[in-house]
C-alpha cells in the first residue's frame, strides 16, 4: 500500500462563487447599457409568460423592452413574445432546471440589449433552484399563482424571501380555489417584509396597472 | 450544486498538483435552498470520473438563526419563518442559515 500525504486546504469559498462573478459582470454590463434587468421566476405554469405579455402591452410604445426566455427545450414562450412584436431570445437549458449567469452571459453575446430600457429574463419554471442563481438582474420578480395555495410562502420561503416584488396572479380564480388572499399576503409579508406585493389577474387585467407603474418607476432615466 | 463543488475542489487539486481528492467539507445553511439528501445523492453521481471519484462529502448543516436589531434573538423555524419581530414588529434579520460554502478540501499529494 502506498503512503500518500494528505494536505488540507482550508478556505471559505462560496459554492456559487463562479456564478456570482459572472452575475456581477452581467450586472455591470446592464448598468453600463442603462437597461433594467428583471429576473422573472415562478413554479411552472404560475403565469410568467402571461404576466410578460400583459406587462409588455401595458408598457406599450413608451418603453423599449426585450425578453430572454429560459426553458428546458421549447421555444413556445419566445414565440409568444415575438408575436407581440417584441425582440426575444431563447435559451434552452436542456436538463438544467434554472438559468445561470453563464447562460445569460452567452445569450448577451448574440442578443445585444443596449437598445432596451428594460430586459425581462423569464427563468425556467421551478419554485426552488432559480432563487439561488443570480443572473446579474437588478430586480427579482416572482409570479405566484393563488391556486398554488396560501401556505407555499412558508413551505418554500427562499424565492419569496429573495424577491423584490411578488405578483399574486390568477386572482380571478380566488372564488373557486378557496384560498384567502389575506392569509397568502400575510405569509408573503412574513418571509419578506420588504417585498412589493401585487395581486393581479392576467385574465381580467386587474392589478396589472399598479404593478406596471411600480416597475416603470424602477427604469433608469435618460 | 454538486457540480459547482466538484469544479472548485478539482481546481484546487490541480493548482496544487494533487493526485486525488480525499474529502470535501461544506457548510450548508438550513435556508440555503439546498437540501442535504439531494446534495449527497447528486454528489455520489457527479463525482464519478473526477479527481474526487472516491472522495467523501462532509456536510455541516448550519441551523437557521434570526435576530431583531432592537430586541435580540428571535426563535424561528425554516417552514414557519416570520421575519417580523414578535415584540416590536420591526424587521428580523437572518443571522445564520443561508451559508453554502466549501470549508476545506483534503488533497492527496
Ligand atoms: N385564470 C387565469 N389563468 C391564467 C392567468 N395567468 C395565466 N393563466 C393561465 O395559466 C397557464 C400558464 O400560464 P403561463 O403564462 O404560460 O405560465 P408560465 O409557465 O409561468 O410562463 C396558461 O394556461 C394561462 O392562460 C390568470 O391571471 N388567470
Ligand atoms: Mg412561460
Ligand atoms: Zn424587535
Amino acid at each position: 500500500m502506498s503512503t500518500s500525504n494528505v494536505e488540507r486546504v482550508a478556505n471559505a469559498t462560496p459554492v456559487l462563487v463562479r456564478n456570482q462573478e459572472l452575475a456581477a459582470a452581467n450586472y455591470l454590463a446592464f448598468e453600463a447599457d442603462r437597461v433594467l434587468a428583471v429576473n422573472l421566476m415562478s413554479a411552472p405554469g404560475a403565469g410568467k409568460t402571461s404576466v410578460l405579455e400583459a406587462t409588455l402591452r401595458a408598457l406599450g410604445g413608451k418603453r423599449r423592452a426585450g425578453v430572454i426566455e429560459g426553458d428546458l427545450e421549447t421555444t413556445r414562450d419566445a414565440d409568444r413574445i415575438l408575436a407581440l412584436g417584441i425582440p426575444a431570445h431563447q435559451i434552452n437549458t436542456g436538463t438544467v432546471c434554472h438559468l445561470d449567469a453563464r447562460m445569460v452571459s452567452r445569450a448577451l453575446e448574440q442578443f445585444p440589449v443596449g437598445g432596451f430600457d428594460v430586459l425581462f429574463i423569464e427563468n425556467v419554471g421551478n419554485l426552488v433552484c432559480p432563487a439561488e442563481f443570480d443572473l446579474g438582474e437588478r430586480l427579482r420578480v416572482m409570479v405566484f399563482s393563488v391556486t398554488e395555495g396560501a401556505d407555499k410562502p412558508k413551505k418554500y420561503p427562499l424565492m419569496f424571501h429573495r424577491s423584490h416584488a411578488v405578483l399574486l396572479n390568477k386572482i380571478d380564480l380566488l372564488p373557486y380555489c378557496g384560498v384567502s388572499l389575506e392569509e397568502l399576503t400575510r405569509n408573503v409579508r412574513e418571509v419578506n417584509p420588504d417585498a412589493a406585493i401585487f395581486p393581479v389577474s392576467c385574465r381580467t387585467g386587474e392589478g396589472i396597472a399598479e404593478w406596471v407603474s411600480w416597475l416603470d418607476a424602477q427604469i433608469p432615466g435618460e | 450544486m454538486a457540480l459547482s463543488i466538484l469544479e472548485l475542489a478539482e481546481d484546487e487539486a490541480r493548482q496544487r498538483g494533487a493526485t486525488a481528492i480525499r474529502a470535501i467539507a461544506v457548510r450548508l445553511g438550513e435556508m440555503s435552498g439546498v437540501v442535504r439528501d439531494a446534495l449527497e445523492f447528486s454528489f455520489e453521481v457527479a463525482r464519478n470520473g473526477t479527481l474526487a471519484g472516491a472522495a467523501s462529502l462532509e456536510i455541516e448543516v448550519v441551523p437557521l438563526a434570526t435576530r431583531c436589531p432592537a430586541c435580540g434573538d428571535v426563535p424561528n423555524t425554516l417552514h414557519d419563518l416570520c421575519l417580523l419581530c414578535p415584540d416590536c414588529g420591526g424587521r428580523v434579520e437572518i443571522a445564520a442559515g443561508r451559508e453554502l460554502e466549501i470549508r476545506y478540501v483534503d488533497l492527496e499529494c
